[in-house]
Protein backbone atom coordinates (compact mmCIF):
# COMPACT_ATOMS: atom_id res chain seq x y z
CA UNK A 1 0.00 0.00 0.00
CA UNK A 2 1.27 3.36 -0.28
CA UNK A 3 -0.10 6.08 1.96
CA UNK A 4 -0.65 9.42 0.05
CA UNK A 5 -3.20 11.17 2.75
CA UNK A 6 -3.42 10.93 6.36
CA UNK A 7 -6.94 11.54 8.59
CA UNK A 8 -5.41 12.39 11.65
CA UNK A 9 -8.59 11.21 14.48
CA UNK A 10 -7.23 12.76 17.33
CA UNK A 11 -6.75 16.19 18.98
CA UNK A 12 -4.38 17.75 21.25
CA UNK A 13 -0.63 17.30 21.74
CA UNK A 14 -0.87 13.86 19.97
CA UNK A 15 -2.55 15.31 17.00
CA UNK A 16 0.47 17.63 16.61
CA UNK A 17 2.99 14.83 17.35
CA UNK A 18 1.26 12.71 14.13
CA UNK A 19 0.95 15.77 11.93
CA UNK A 20 4.76 16.02 12.27
CA UNK A 21 5.30 12.13 11.58
CA UNK A 22 3.41 13.30 8.98
CA UNK A 23 5.51 16.04 7.59
CA UNK A 24 8.68 13.78 7.74
CA UNK A 25 7.11 11.19 5.67
CA UNK A 26 5.44 13.27 2.68
CA UNK A 27 2.19 12.32 3.95
CA UNK A 28 -0.49 15.08 3.39
CA UNK A 29 -2.50 15.49 6.78
CA UNK A 30 -6.67 16.13 7.13
CA UNK A 31 -7.13 16.61 10.85
CA UNK A 32 -10.45 15.96 12.71
CA UNK A 33 -11.67 19.02 14.63
CA UNK A 34 -14.62 19.22 16.93
CA UNK A 35 -16.20 22.56 16.84
CA UNK A 36 -14.26 23.47 19.82
CA UNK A 37 -11.11 22.58 18.08
CA UNK A 38 -11.64 24.62 15.18
CA UNK A 39 -8.91 26.87 15.62
CA UNK A 40 -6.14 24.92 18.05
CA UNK A 41 -2.49 24.70 17.13
CA UNK A 42 -3.33 21.12 15.27
CA UNK A 43 -5.62 22.88 13.19
CA UNK A 44 -3.67 25.61 12.14
CA UNK A 45 -0.72 22.79 11.20
CA UNK A 46 -2.65 20.54 9.43
CA UNK A 47 -2.87 20.77 5.62
CA UNK A 48 -6.49 20.78 5.91
CA UNK A 49 -9.56 20.00 8.42
CA UNK A 50 -12.67 18.80 8.44
CA UNK A 51 -15.47 19.58 11.40
CA UNK A 52 -16.81 16.42 12.38
CA UNK A 53 -19.72 17.71 15.19
CA UNK A 54 -20.09 19.16 18.28
CA UNK A 55 -17.76 19.73 21.10
CA UNK A 56 -19.61 17.08 23.03
CA UNK A 57 -17.08 13.51 21.84
CA UNK A 58 -19.57 11.10 21.73
CA UNK A 59 -21.12 13.25 19.03
CA UNK A 60 -17.80 14.08 17.39
CA UNK A 61 -14.27 12.02 18.17
CA UNK A 62 -15.91 8.79 19.38
CA UNK A 63 -18.26 8.47 16.52
CA UNK A 64 -17.06 5.78 14.20
CA UNK A 65 -18.97 6.26 11.54
CA UNK A 66 -18.72 9.87 11.22
CA UNK A 67 -14.68 9.26 11.45
CA UNK A 68 -14.84 6.57 8.74
CA UNK A 69 -17.31 8.79 6.75
CA UNK A 70 -14.74 11.87 7.30
CA UNK A 71 -12.10 10.05 5.63
CA UNK A 72 -13.96 8.71 2.77
CA UNK A 73 -15.28 12.17 2.33
CA UNK A 74 -11.53 13.69 2.02
CA UNK A 75 -10.37 11.04 -0.23
CA UNK A 76 -7.80 10.03 2.73
CA UNK A 77 -5.98 6.40 2.78
CA UNK A 78 -4.89 6.02 5.92
CA UNK A 79 -6.39 6.84 9.51
CA UNK A 80 -4.20 7.25 12.52
CA UNK A 81 -6.05 7.36 15.27
CA UNK A 82 -3.45 8.31 18.10
CA UNK A 83 -4.49 7.46 21.92
CA UNK A 84 -8.15 7.41 23.72
CA UNK A 85 -11.38 8.07 21.65
CA UNK A 86 -11.49 4.96 19.13
CA UNK A 87 -8.09 3.80 18.99
CA UNK A 88 -8.80 0.81 20.99
CA UNK A 89 -12.39 -0.08 18.98
CA UNK A 90 -11.99 -3.14 17.24
CA UNK A 91 -15.22 -2.15 15.73
CA UNK A 92 -13.97 0.93 14.22
CA UNK A 93 -10.81 -0.52 12.95
CA UNK A 94 -12.82 -3.53 11.28
CA UNK A 95 -15.21 -0.29 9.81
CA UNK A 96 -12.07 1.42 8.36
CA UNK A 97 -10.82 -1.87 6.71
CA UNK A 98 -14.47 -2.09 5.10
CA UNK A 99 -14.08 0.80 3.13
CA UNK A 100 -10.96 0.72 2.60
CA UNK A 101 -8.79 2.75 4.61
CA UNK A 102 -5.97 1.76 6.29
CA UNK A 103 -6.06 1.43 10.29
CA UNK A 104 -2.62 2.76 11.83
CA UNK A 105 -2.94 0.35 14.44
CA UNK A 106 -3.11 -3.91 15.02
CA UNK A 107 -5.67 -6.10 13.16
CA UNK A 108 -8.64 -5.79 14.36
CA UNK A 109 -8.97 -9.27 16.00
CA UNK A 110 -5.59 -8.86 17.91
CA UNK A 111 -7.44 -4.91 19.26
CA UNK A 112 -10.59 -7.07 20.57
CA UNK A 113 -8.44 -9.89 22.13
CA UNK A 114 -6.51 -7.86 24.20
CA UNK A 115 -9.24 -5.10 24.77
CA UNK A 116 -10.49 -8.18 26.76
CA UNK A 117 -8.40 -8.07 30.13
CA UNK A 118 -10.01 -11.98 31.28
CA UNK A 119 -9.09 -13.06 27.49
CA UNK A 120 -5.44 -11.16 27.60
CA UNK A 121 -4.99 -12.88 30.59
CA UNK A 122 -5.71 -16.30 28.85
CA UNK A 123 -3.67 -15.77 26.32
CA UNK A 124 -0.51 -14.38 27.74
CA UNK A 125 -0.72 -17.89 30.04
CA UNK A 126 -1.32 -20.04 27.54
CA UNK A 127 2.12 -18.62 25.41
CA UNK A 128 3.84 -19.14 29.26
CA UNK A 129 3.56 -15.23 30.28
CA UNK A 130 3.30 -15.33 34.26
CA UNK A 131 -0.11 -13.78 35.40
CA UNK A 132 -1.05 -12.82 38.56
CA UNK A 133 -3.46 -15.55 40.45
CA UNK A 134 -6.70 -14.57 39.85
CA UNK A 135 -10.17 -15.61 38.61
CA UNK A 136 -12.76 -15.68 35.65
CA UNK A 137 -15.65 -13.82 35.61
CA UNK A 138 -17.29 -13.50 39.05
CA UNK A 139 -20.99 -13.37 39.36
CA UNK A 140 -21.68 -13.34 42.86
CA UNK A 141 -20.21 -11.95 45.95
CA UNK A 142 -20.16 -15.76 47.20
CA UNK A 143 -18.01 -16.66 44.14
CA UNK A 144 -15.66 -13.47 44.96
CA UNK A 145 -15.26 -14.49 48.42
CA UNK A 146 -14.28 -18.04 47.47
CA UNK A 147 -11.62 -16.27 45.00
CA UNK A 148 -10.43 -13.71 47.75
CA UNK A 149 -10.11 -17.00 50.14
CA UNK A 150 -7.80 -18.72 47.89
CA UNK A 151 -5.46 -16.00 47.00
CA UNK A 152 -5.26 -14.46 49.93
CA UNK A 153 -6.32 -10.48 50.65
CA UNK A 154 -5.96 -7.73 49.20
CA UNK A 155 -7.70 -8.10 46.38
CA UNK A 156 -7.86 -6.31 43.20
CA UNK A 157 -11.41 -5.96 41.36
CA UNK A 158 -10.99 -5.86 37.92
CA UNK A 159 -13.04 -4.63 35.09
CA UNK A 160 -12.54 -6.89 32.04
CA UNK A 161 -13.40 -3.98 29.41
CA UNK A 162 -11.59 -1.79 31.54
CA UNK A 163 -8.87 0.28 31.03
CA UNK A 164 -7.92 4.16 32.53
CA UNK A 165 -7.90 2.65 35.89
CA UNK A 166 -12.08 3.04 35.92
CA UNK A 167 -13.56 -0.69 37.54
CA UNK A 168 -10.52 -1.25 39.30
CA UNK A 169 -11.22 -1.53 43.29
CA UNK A 170 -8.73 -2.86 46.06
CA UNK A 171 -10.06 -4.96 48.91
CA UNK A 172 -8.16 -5.36 52.04
CA UNK A 173 -10.57 -6.45 54.38
CA UNK A 174 -13.51 -9.17 53.05
CA UNK A 175 -16.50 -7.51 54.45
CA UNK A 176 -15.38 -5.04 51.83
CA UNK A 177 -16.04 -7.13 49.15
CA UNK A 178 -19.02 -7.13 48.27
CA UNK A 179 -19.80 -3.05 48.24
CA UNK A 180 -16.67 -2.50 46.14
CA UNK A 181 -17.76 -5.41 43.72
CA UNK A 182 -21.31 -3.84 43.31
CA UNK A 183 -19.65 -0.22 42.82
CA UNK A 184 -16.98 -2.01 40.83
CA UNK A 185 -19.43 -3.30 38.53
CA UNK A 186 -21.42 -0.74 38.23
CA UNK A 187 -18.53 1.75 37.50
CA UNK A 188 -17.81 -1.09 34.49
CA UNK A 189 -21.41 -1.07 33.43
CA UNK A 190 -21.33 3.24 32.86
CA UNK A 191 -17.49 3.48 31.34
CA UNK A 192 -17.48 0.46 29.29
CA UNK A 193 -21.17 -0.53 28.61
CA UNK A 194 -20.03 -4.65 30.39
CA UNK A 195 -20.22 -5.20 33.71
CA UNK A 196 -18.00 -8.05 34.02
CA UNK A 197 -15.71 -8.15 37.15
CA UNK A 198 -12.39 -10.81 37.48
CA UNK A 199 -10.66 -10.78 40.51
CA UNK A 200 -6.24 -10.69 40.96
CA UNK A 201 -3.99 -10.92 43.47
CA UNK A 202 -3.24 -7.20 44.72
CA UNK A 203 0.55 -6.60 45.16
CA UNK A 204 1.13 -3.74 47.32
CA UNK A 205 4.85 -2.94 46.82
CA UNK A 206 4.37 -2.96 42.86
CA UNK A 207 6.12 -1.05 40.18
CA UNK A 208 4.14 -0.76 37.09
CA UNK A 209 7.16 -1.74 33.84
CA UNK A 210 5.80 -2.07 30.11
CA UNK A 211 7.95 -3.19 27.27
CA UNK A 212 7.46 -0.98 23.85
CA UNK A 213 7.03 -3.20 20.56
CA UNK A 214 6.71 -3.56 17.18
CA UNK A 215 5.65 -5.77 15.26
CA UNK A 216 5.37 -6.18 10.88
CA UNK A 217 3.58 -7.97 8.90
CA UNK A 218 6.01 -10.47 7.81
CA UNK A 219 6.12 -12.05 11.83
CA UNK A 220 9.00 -10.09 13.12
CA UNK A 221 9.00 -8.50 16.18
CA UNK A 222 11.33 -6.08 18.41
CA UNK A 223 11.40 -4.69 21.31
CA UNK A 224 12.45 -0.90 22.24
CA UNK A 225 13.20 -1.63 25.70
CA UNK A 226 10.64 -0.89 29.40
CA UNK A 227 9.34 1.86 30.70
CA UNK A 228 8.69 2.26 34.14
CA UNK A 229 5.56 4.13 34.78
CA UNK A 230 5.01 3.44 38.74
CA UNK A 231 4.05 6.67 39.61
CA UNK A 232 0.15 6.78 38.89
CA UNK A 233 -2.46 8.66 40.22
CA UNK A 234 -6.04 6.72 40.67
CA UNK A 235 -3.92 4.23 38.01
CA UNK A 236 -3.07 7.38 35.66
CA UNK A 237 0.32 7.81 34.73
CA UNK A 238 1.90 11.21 36.12
CA UNK A 239 5.38 10.72 35.24
CA UNK A 240 7.47 7.40 33.21
CA UNK A 241 10.72 7.41 32.46
CA UNK A 242 13.52 4.78 30.44
CA UNK A 243 15.04 2.44 31.10
CA UNK A 244 13.41 1.11 34.20
CA UNK A 245 15.47 1.92 37.05
CA UNK A 246 16.92 -0.42 39.80
CA UNK A 247 16.22 -3.75 38.37
CA UNK A 248 18.47 -6.36 37.85
CA UNK A 249 19.60 -7.68 34.32
CA UNK A 250 18.53 -10.81 34.49
CA UNK A 251 14.88 -9.27 35.34
CA UNK A 252 15.01 -6.83 32.67
CA UNK A 253 15.86 -9.57 30.12
CA UNK A 254 12.94 -12.22 31.14
CA UNK A 255 10.38 -8.99 30.63
CA UNK A 256 11.53 -8.17 27.46
CA UNK A 257 11.86 -11.63 26.53
CA UNK A 258 8.35 -11.88 27.54
CA UNK A 259 6.38 -9.26 25.68
CA UNK A 260 8.68 -10.44 22.55
CA UNK A 261 7.03 -13.88 22.99
CA UNK A 262 3.45 -12.56 23.32
CA UNK A 263 3.84 -10.40 20.40
CA UNK A 264 5.48 -12.98 18.38
CA UNK A 265 2.95 -15.59 19.06
CA UNK A 266 -0.02 -13.47 18.51
CA UNK A 267 1.75 -12.02 15.12
CA UNK A 268 1.02 -8.72 16.57
CA UNK A 269 1.45 -6.01 13.75
CA UNK A 270 1.76 -2.49 14.54
CA UNK A 271 3.45 -0.34 17.52
CA UNK A 272 2.26 -2.24 21.30
CA UNK A 273 2.69 -2.70 25.22
CA UNK A 274 3.13 -5.49 27.32
CA UNK A 275 2.34 -4.33 30.94
CA UNK A 276 3.83 -5.97 34.12
CA UNK A 277 3.15 -5.45 37.50
CA UNK A 278 6.56 -5.96 39.02
CA UNK A 279 6.43 -7.21 42.50
CA UNK A 280 9.84 -6.06 44.38
CA UNK A 281 9.46 -7.74 47.43
CA UNK A 282 9.43 -11.45 45.54
CA UNK A 283 11.48 -10.11 42.79
CA UNK A 284 9.04 -11.41 40.03
CA UNK A 285 6.65 -10.00 37.30
CA UNK A 286 3.09 -10.53 35.84
CA UNK A 287 1.49 -9.67 33.04
CA UNK A 288 -1.05 -7.54 33.13
CA UNK A 289 -2.45 -6.07 29.71
CA UNK A 290 -1.27 -5.53 26.36
CA UNK A 291 -1.99 -2.00 25.20
CA UNK A 292 -2.68 -1.93 21.14
CA UNK A 293 -1.66 1.57 20.47
CA UNK A 294 0.39 4.36 21.02
CA UNK A 295 0.87 5.31 24.40
CA UNK A 296 0.97 8.38 25.99
CA UNK A 297 4.19 7.95 27.18
CA UNK A 298 6.37 6.93 23.88
CA UNK A 299 8.18 9.79 23.78
CA UNK A 300 11.00 8.64 26.31
CA UNK A 301 11.50 5.40 24.75
CA UNK A 302 12.27 7.26 21.58
CA UNK A 303 14.40 9.19 23.51
CA UNK A 304 16.68 6.19 24.44
CA UNK A 305 16.83 4.89 21.02
CA UNK A 306 16.94 7.45 18.19
CA UNK A 307 13.50 5.43 16.62
CA UNK A 308 10.38 7.62 15.92
CA UNK A 309 7.79 5.47 17.22
CA UNK A 310 4.83 6.97 15.10
CA UNK A 311 6.91 7.11 12.01
CA UNK A 312 7.46 3.19 12.49
CA UNK A 313 3.72 2.97 12.47
CA UNK A 314 3.03 4.30 9.43
CA UNK A 315 5.46 2.41 7.56
CA UNK A 316 4.35 -1.13 9.57
CA UNK A 317 0.96 -0.18 8.44
CA UNK A 318 1.88 0.63 4.75
CA UNK A 319 2.70 -3.29 4.65
CA UNK A 320 6.75 -2.85 5.07
CA UNK A 321 9.15 -4.72 6.83
CA UNK A 322 10.66 -3.55 9.89
CA UNK A 323 13.72 -1.99 9.42
CA UNK A 324 15.68 -3.34 12.62
CA UNK A 325 16.46 -6.18 14.15
CA UNK A 326 16.63 -6.56 17.94
CA UNK A 327 20.95 -5.70 17.47
CA UNK A 328 20.09 -2.78 15.61
CA UNK A 329 18.47 -1.15 18.37
CA UNK A 330 21.00 0.41 20.76
CA UNK A 331 20.06 2.36 23.80
CA UNK A 332 21.98 5.57 25.00
CA UNK A 333 20.97 6.95 28.69
CA UNK A 334 17.70 8.11 30.81
CA UNK A 335 14.88 9.69 29.90
CA UNK A 336 12.06 11.10 31.96
CA UNK A 337 8.72 12.11 30.94
CA UNK A 338 6.01 14.63 33.25
CA UNK A 339 2.24 14.73 32.01
CA UNK A 340 1.01 18.37 32.78
CA UNK A 341 -2.54 18.55 33.30
CA UNK A 342 -4.62 21.98 34.11
CA UNK A 343 -5.56 20.10 37.40
CA UNK A 344 -5.04 21.86 40.90
CA UNK A 345 -3.20 19.70 42.91
CA UNK A 346 -4.07 21.36 46.46
CA UNK A 347 -8.09 20.68 45.52
CA UNK A 348 -8.04 17.18 44.94
CA UNK A 349 -6.61 17.43 41.38
CA UNK A 350 -9.86 19.02 39.85
CA UNK A 351 -10.10 19.98 36.53
CA UNK A 352 -9.17 23.46 35.99
CA UNK A 353 -9.63 24.82 31.78
CA UNK A 354 -9.81 28.15 31.17
CA UNK A 355 -7.77 30.55 28.99
CA UNK A 356 -4.03 30.20 29.31
CA UNK A 357 -2.19 33.99 29.58
CA UNK A 358 1.27 33.08 29.53
CA UNK A 359 2.81 29.54 28.31
CA UNK A 360 6.59 29.94 28.31
CA UNK A 361 7.96 26.50 28.10
CA UNK A 362 11.75 25.78 29.10
CA UNK A 363 14.00 25.33 25.96
CA UNK A 364 17.24 23.04 25.21
CA UNK A 365 18.60 20.31 23.16
CA UNK A 366 18.34 17.58 25.94
CA UNK A 367 14.49 19.17 26.38
CA UNK A 368 11.11 17.76 24.26
CA UNK A 369 7.66 19.34 25.11
CA UNK A 370 4.81 17.48 22.91
CA UNK A 371 2.20 20.04 23.56
CA UNK A 372 -0.66 21.98 21.60
CA UNK A 373 -1.08 24.76 24.39
CA UNK A 374 0.74 28.62 23.73
CA UNK A 375 -0.42 32.14 25.30
CA UNK A 376 -4.05 32.58 24.64
CA UNK A 377 -4.93 28.99 23.99
CA UNK A 378 -8.53 28.35 25.38
CA UNK A 379 -8.02 24.83 27.29
CA UNK A 380 -11.51 22.93 26.11
CA UNK A 381 -13.59 21.51 29.21
CA UNK A 382 -14.80 19.03 27.33
CA UNK A 383 -11.72 16.78 26.91
CA UNK A 384 -9.39 15.18 29.11
CA UNK A 385 -6.81 17.90 30.81
CA UNK A 386 -3.62 16.93 29.75
CA UNK A 387 -1.64 20.05 28.21
CA UNK A 388 1.73 18.80 27.40
CA UNK A 389 4.32 16.20 28.51
CA UNK A 390 7.93 17.03 29.13
CA UNK A 391 10.72 14.80 28.15
CA UNK A 392 14.08 15.36 29.23
CA UNK A 393 16.96 13.06 28.00
CA UNK A 394 20.87 12.60 30.24
CA UNK A 395 23.43 10.22 29.97
CA UNK A 396 22.38 8.13 32.99
CA UNK A 397 19.19 8.88 35.60
CA UNK A 398 20.62 11.38 37.78
CA UNK A 399 21.56 13.79 34.84
CA UNK A 400 18.05 13.11 33.47
CA UNK A 401 16.76 14.03 36.55
CA UNK A 402 18.17 17.21 37.54
CA UNK A 403 17.66 18.33 34.04
CA UNK A 404 14.14 17.85 34.48
CA UNK A 405 13.93 19.43 37.98
CA UNK A 406 15.44 22.34 36.00
CA UNK A 407 13.39 22.53 33.38
CA UNK A 408 10.36 22.36 35.51
CA UNK A 409 11.82 24.86 37.63
CA UNK A 410 12.05 27.36 34.12
CA UNK A 411 8.29 26.14 33.16
CA UNK A 412 5.81 29.28 33.33
CA UNK A 413 2.15 28.70 33.03
CA UNK A 414 -0.52 31.83 33.64
CA UNK A 415 -4.27 32.10 33.80
CA UNK A 416 -4.73 28.58 34.34
CA UNK A 417 -3.92 26.13 37.43
CA UNK A 418 -1.61 23.45 36.30
CA UNK A 419 0.33 20.32 38.27
CA UNK A 420 3.36 21.71 37.24
CA UNK A 421 3.89 22.42 41.03
CA UNK A 422 3.22 18.98 42.33
CA UNK A 423 5.58 17.79 39.66
CA UNK A 424 8.38 19.84 41.05
CA UNK A 425 7.79 18.55 44.36
CA UNK A 426 7.30 14.57 43.21
CA UNK A 427 11.26 15.13 41.14
CA UNK A 428 12.48 16.96 44.22
CA UNK A 429 11.67 14.07 46.57
CA UNK A 430 14.19 11.94 48.08
CA UNK A 431 12.23 8.69 47.50
CA UNK A 432 12.47 9.22 43.20
CA UNK A 433 15.63 9.84 43.11
CA UNK A 434 16.54 7.08 45.10
CA UNK A 435 14.27 4.92 42.85
CA UNK A 436 12.73 3.91 45.78
CA UNK A 437 9.51 3.92 43.79
CA UNK A 438 5.98 2.29 44.10
CA UNK A 439 2.36 2.37 42.67
CA UNK A 440 1.76 4.31 46.19
CA UNK A 441 4.45 6.47 45.53
CA UNK A 442 1.99 9.75 44.02
CA UNK A 443 -0.74 8.90 46.80
CA UNK A 444 1.76 9.55 49.73
CA UNK A 445 3.31 11.96 48.46
CA UNK A 446 -0.20 13.95 47.69
CA UNK A 447 -0.10 14.51 51.34
CA UNK A 448 2.89 15.81 51.75
CA UNK A 449 2.52 18.15 49.26
CA UNK A 450 3.61 21.76 51.14
CA UNK A 451 0.57 24.23 50.91
CA UNK A 452 2.76 27.16 50.06
CA UNK A 453 4.02 25.59 46.55
CA UNK A 454 3.30 27.63 43.35
CA UNK B 1 -35.73 24.47 43.95
CA UNK B 2 -32.81 26.50 42.01
CA UNK B 3 -28.99 26.41 43.44
CA UNK B 4 -26.81 29.28 43.15
CA UNK B 5 -24.58 29.30 40.76
CA UNK B 6 -21.07 27.82 41.12
CA UNK B 7 -17.80 28.90 39.86
CA UNK B 8 -17.62 25.84 37.79
CA UNK B 9 -21.02 26.80 36.39
CA UNK B 10 -19.82 29.84 35.24
CA UNK B 11 -16.89 29.03 33.60
CA UNK B 12 -19.02 26.50 31.38
CA UNK B 13 -21.74 28.85 30.75
CA UNK B 14 -18.65 31.02 29.62
CA UNK B 15 -16.79 28.60 27.99
CA UNK B 16 -20.21 27.96 26.03
CA UNK B 17 -20.29 31.57 25.49
CA UNK B 18 -17.60 31.73 24.07
CA UNK B 19 -17.84 28.69 21.31
CA UNK B 20 -21.15 30.43 20.53
CA UNK B 21 -22.12 32.81 17.55
CA UNK B 22 -23.32 35.14 19.74
CA UNK B 23 -21.84 38.48 20.57
CA UNK B 24 -23.79 39.48 23.99
CA UNK B 25 -24.16 37.57 26.55
CA UNK B 26 -26.54 38.93 29.70
CA UNK B 27 -27.62 36.24 32.51
CA UNK B 28 -28.70 36.71 36.00
CA UNK B 29 -29.64 33.75 38.36
CA UNK B 30 -30.12 34.10 41.48
CA UNK B 31 -27.69 36.63 43.23
CA UNK B 32 -25.39 36.44 40.51
CA UNK B 33 -25.13 39.04 37.57
CA UNK B 34 -23.49 38.49 34.78
CA UNK B 35 -22.84 40.21 31.62
CA UNK B 36 -19.73 39.26 28.39
CA UNK B 37 -18.97 40.54 24.87
CA UNK B 38 -17.36 38.22 22.57
CA UNK B 39 -15.19 40.46 20.33
CA UNK B 40 -14.20 37.79 17.61
CA UNK B 41 -17.84 37.39 17.30
CA UNK B 42 -19.52 37.87 13.60
CA UNK B 43 -21.51 41.30 13.64
CA UNK B 44 -25.04 40.61 14.74
CA UNK B 45 -28.14 39.98 12.97
CA UNK B 46 -28.60 43.87 11.98
CA UNK B 47 -31.57 43.88 10.05
CA UNK B 48 -34.56 41.88 9.22
CA UNK B 49 -33.85 40.99 5.69
CA UNK B 50 -30.85 38.82 6.95
CA UNK B 51 -30.68 35.57 5.64
CA UNK B 52 -31.22 32.44 7.78
CA UNK B 53 -28.39 29.32 6.82
CA UNK B 54 -29.33 25.71 6.90
CA UNK B 55 -26.69 24.06 7.98
CA UNK B 56 -25.44 21.00 8.14
CA UNK B 57 -26.61 18.58 11.02
CA UNK B 58 -23.85 15.93 10.84
CA UNK B 59 -20.88 15.02 8.17
CA UNK B 60 -21.38 13.39 5.10
CA UNK B 61 -22.16 13.87 0.91
CA UNK B 62 -25.16 15.97 0.32
CA UNK B 63 -27.44 14.90 -1.72
CA UNK B 64 -30.32 17.49 -3.04
CA UNK B 65 -32.95 14.73 -4.37
CA UNK B 66 -34.61 12.10 -2.57
CA UNK B 67 -32.68 9.35 -5.09
CA UNK B 68 -30.41 9.54 -8.09
CA UNK B 69 -32.03 11.18 -10.96
CA UNK B 70 -35.06 12.50 -8.98
CA UNK B 71 -35.60 16.35 -9.28
CA UNK B 72 -33.66 18.52 -6.60
CA UNK B 73 -36.03 18.78 -3.80
CA UNK B 74 -35.67 22.57 -3.73
CA UNK B 75 -34.74 25.47 -6.25
CA UNK B 76 -33.86 28.75 -6.10
CA UNK B 77 -37.12 31.06 -5.19
CA UNK B 78 -38.37 27.91 -3.51
CA UNK B 79 -41.22 29.14 -0.86
CA UNK B 80 -40.32 26.65 2.62
CA UNK B 81 -42.01 25.96 5.85
CA UNK B 82 -39.79 25.34 8.73
CA UNK B 83 -40.40 21.37 8.22
CA UNK B 84 -39.58 21.48 4.45
CA UNK B 85 -37.15 18.72 3.79
CA UNK B 86 -34.53 20.45 1.70
CA UNK B 87 -32.15 17.76 0.99
CA UNK B 88 -30.21 14.76 2.58
CA UNK B 89 -26.72 14.05 4.10
CA UNK B 90 -25.37 10.25 3.30
CA UNK B 91 -23.25 9.02 6.22
CA UNK B 92 -21.69 6.27 5.22
CA UNK B 93 -25.25 4.15 4.74
CA UNK B 94 -27.43 6.17 6.25
CA UNK B 95 -29.25 9.32 5.33
CA UNK B 96 -30.71 11.73 7.27
CA UNK B 97 -33.02 14.60 6.35
CA UNK B 98 -32.14 18.19 6.37
CA UNK B 99 -35.22 20.44 6.93
CA UNK B 100 -35.53 24.43 6.42
CA UNK B 101 -36.00 25.12 10.18
CA UNK B 102 -37.57 28.73 8.97
CA UNK B 103 -40.48 30.13 6.49
CA UNK B 104 -39.28 31.86 3.83
CA UNK B 105 -37.46 31.56 0.28
CA UNK B 106 -34.36 29.81 -1.14
CA UNK B 107 -31.95 32.53 -1.99
CA UNK B 108 -28.91 30.80 -2.42
CA UNK B 109 -27.90 26.88 -2.84
CA UNK B 110 -24.15 26.75 -2.51
CA UNK B 111 -23.63 23.24 -2.17
CA UNK B 112 -23.97 21.19 -5.31
CA UNK B 113 -25.40 17.61 -5.65
CA UNK B 114 -23.05 14.66 -4.21
CA UNK B 115 -20.79 17.07 -2.71
CA UNK B 116 -19.00 16.41 0.54
CA UNK B 117 -19.96 18.56 3.67
CA UNK B 118 -18.57 18.68 7.03
CA UNK B 119 -20.39 19.74 10.13
CA UNK B 120 -22.13 23.07 10.31
CA UNK B 121 -21.62 23.88 6.93
CA UNK B 122 -24.17 26.17 4.98
CA UNK B 123 -26.27 23.87 2.72
CA UNK B 124 -28.82 26.70 1.69
CA UNK B 125 -29.61 30.18 2.32
CA UNK B 126 -32.82 31.61 3.40
CA UNK B 127 -34.79 34.71 3.21
CA UNK B 128 -37.32 34.56 6.05
CA UNK B 129 -40.69 35.38 5.40
CA UNK B 130 -41.52 39.18 7.16
CA UNK B 131 -44.07 37.30 9.93
CA UNK B 132 -40.53 34.73 10.53
CA UNK B 133 -38.26 37.63 10.84
CA UNK B 134 -40.42 39.14 13.49
CA UNK B 135 -40.54 36.14 15.23
CA UNK B 136 -36.64 34.76 15.28
CA UNK B 137 -35.43 38.08 15.12
CA UNK B 138 -31.84 36.43 15.54
CA UNK B 139 -30.25 33.89 13.99
CA UNK B 140 -31.34 31.05 15.72
CA UNK B 141 -29.30 28.06 13.60
CA UNK B 142 -25.92 26.59 14.10
CA UNK B 143 -23.17 27.68 11.85
CA UNK B 144 -24.45 31.08 10.80
CA UNK B 145 -20.60 31.50 10.40
CA UNK B 146 -19.45 31.38 6.96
Amino acid sequence: VTLRRVLVANRGEIAVRIIRACRNLGLETVLTVSEADRDSLPARLADRTVCIGPPAATRSYLDPRIIVAAAVGVAADAIHPGYGFLAESADFAALCGAYGITFVGPRPEQIRRMGNKLEARALARQHGLPVLPGSQRVHTSEEAAETAARIGLPVMLKAAAGGGGRGMKVVRELDQLQPMLVAAAAEARSAFGDDTIYLERYIPNARHVEVQILGDRFGKVVHLGERDCSLQRRHQKVVEEAPAPAISAALRRNIRRAAVKLAEKMGYENAGTVEFILDQDAECFYFLEMNTRIQVEHPVTEAITGIDLVEEQFRIAAGQPLRYSQDDIRFAGHAIECRITAELPHQGFRPDPGRITAWKPPEAAHIRLDSHCYAGYLVPMFYDSLLGKLIVHGDDRRQALSRMQDALARFEVAGIGTTLPFLRFVMGHPDFSAGRVNTRLVEDLIHKLPEATT
Amino acid sequence: MTQDPTQEDIREILQAFELSAYAHLELTVGPVQLAADRAAALPPASSPAATACVAAPLLGVFQTAAEPGAPALVELGAVVKPDTVVGFIRTLDQSTAVVAGVDGTVVDLPVPDGQFVEFGQTLLRISPSAMAAVASGRPDQRGTSP
